[in-house]
């Protein structure tokens, strides 16, 4: 990831998720453009849940190289919301250019894509198995500069309550399923509850969603899963 | 594989079979505004070389409601023929003419003992996505290849790895594997050579090597390449991606065209 002189390029800007302390690290995969035969730029803003700006910092890479950043140490001191340490990251990159996250435990670890867009115009929906030892997480992320309304609604036999929630501008949100609908979603041992979520927005700036699961490992440890 | 069209949407991906995993499909019928609960047909297939191609049409899905169904209840032809790896075709048809389906979502799901693995798998119809997919080999992961073959041609699949050990000369060596044959679907293993010649990059949790993987060509339509990230230590599949070839996709150009504007 060195490299001087970055070549100008058509980009594109991404909203990611990243989480950190208690449960877990985040980094993110550059994965080059195999058609770019210069170096790079990727340039990253970093904003807290409450969409205050924290950070920013930008690479260079070299035309072919992978790029492996490790995030908890550019998070800084942003404020731990929802019991989680996490973040938007704001992303400008060629377009050519993945930027993935990866998401890693003390026994796992998982690969993000790029997030479901949520706007006027689209909704995003999620399968969820409930079962025992197991969490699940929609990681929100507001991609605009004016407070946006989610409404997030369980699709469960015929039962079809919904929450919503205020995702300040830039800021980040996470719901745990599980909490939020813990009068519906009650786990049996050895039974599996199959479970839909759609999630919307009624005017404001658009939303990145994506699904994170936890599972408990073998030997204790965490195991993700995630969709996008 | 051809019509597609705003009153039809399809994917193209893949499911396993087998007394440990089940493989599931849901869907998501979708007209963007419309929250009217209009009907929509639902039409399954798989195909795989020993049983051919069977569908099923269900019955019941409706716009903004989610639904899915197992595809062991569907298919019993998978477990009575013992079909390890299947391909899965999902058709969403709109009934009113004009409504545009285009964005309805699907999504795959791998559901074993205490795990599920999710994925969304390649919209057909859509302008492929250019770009490479990182495969990585690390003390967490390992990296393998599901190639489907929807096709009624043998597919020669163009693999390949963008080389950076000449720094600031990029090469694609390619990655030799087997032509699939029409309705195959196999599972590439990919050797450790690929990752032979990558640095590894240093990280809190240890070393990792990253090899990005691409298509050097675009594969024909009702064909698709899935790059898998398993747990290195159970084998289970943790995130999986379609590996694409060609011009800009329709999300990257709503991304593009947003991110201009400020927005997205």
């Amino acid at each position: 990831m060195q490299g001087s002189q970055a070549q100008t390029l058509e980009t594109k800007v991404l909203h990611l998720w990243v989480g950190s302390f208690p449960f877990i690290d985040s980094f993110l995969i550059i994965s080059p453009d195999p058609g770019c035969e210069s170096p790079s730029s990727v340039s990253v803003r970093c904003f807290d849940p409450d969409g205050a700006f924290a950070n920013e910092f930008s690479i260079n890479i070299e035309p072919g190289a992978p790029g492996l950043i490790e995030i908890e140490p550019l998070l800084g001191s942003i404020k731990l919301e929802g019991g989680m340490k996490h973040a938007h990251l704001e992303i400008e990159c060629p377009i050519g250019v993945q930027v993935l996250t990866r998401l890693v435990s003390r026994e796992g670890a998982v690969l993000l894509g790029e997030p479901s867009v949520i706007d006027e115009h689209r909704s995003a929906f999620f399968p969820v198995q409930v079962l025992n030892e197991h969490s699940s997480m929609l990681c929100i992320v507001n991609a605009g500069d004016e407070t946006s309304n989610l409404k997030c609604r369980l699709f469960l036999g015929s039962r079809t309550p919904d929450i919503s929630l205020s995702i300040p501008a830039r800021g980040s949100r996470i719901i745990s399923l599980e909490a939020e609908f813990s009068e519906y979603l009650q786990a049996e041992r050895g039974k599996i509850q199959q479970v839909y979520t759609r999630l919307g927005t009624r005017g404001g700036a658009p939303l990145t969603v994506q699904l994170f699961e936890c599972f408990v490992g073998a030997s204790g440890g965490d195991l993700f899963s995630a969709v996008s | 594989m051809n019509q597609i069209g705003r009153q039809t949407v399809r994917w193209l991906g893949f499911g396993v079979s087998g007394s440990l995993t089940k493989t599931l499909a849901h869907f998501f019928p979708s007209s963007g505004n419309v929250t009217a609960p209009y009907p929509a047909q639902c039409k399954l297939s798989v195909f795989a070389e020993s049983i051919g191609t069977k569908s099923v049409l269900l019955d019941g899905a409706r716009f903004s409601q989610p639904d899915g169904v197992r595809l062991d209840v569907a298919f019993p032809a998978l477990e009575q023929e013992k079909v390890a790896l299947a391909g899965i075709i999902v058709e969403l048809v709109s009934s009113q003419p004009r409504i545009d389906i285009s964005h309805s979502a699907c999504v795959i799901e791998f559901s074993s003992k205490g795990h599920a693995s999710k994925y969304r798998p390649l919209k057909l119809g859509n302008e492929p996505s250019s770009g490479s997919v990182p495969a990585i080999m690390d003390a967490y992961t390992v990296t393998s290849l599901v190639v489907v073959n929807g096709t009624e041609k043998p597919i020669s699949v163009p693999l390949g790895f963008i080389d950076w050990k000449e720094r600031r000369e990029p090469r694609i060596i390619s990655i030799q594997s087997e032509d699939i044959p029409p309705l195959g679907v196999r599972d590439i293993e990919l050797n450790e050579g690929v990752f032979a010649d990558c640095a590894p990059l240093e990280s809190s949790h240890g070393l990792v090597r990253i090899a990005p993987l691409v298509l050097r060509s675009s594969l024909p339509e009702g064909a698709a390449c899935y790059v898998i990230h398993r747990d290195a230590l159970t084998r289970r599949p943790v995130s999986i991606f379609s590996l694409e070839s060609g011009e800009k996709s329709e999300p990257e150009k709503i991304q593009e065209e947003a991110g201009r504007s400020g927005g997205l």
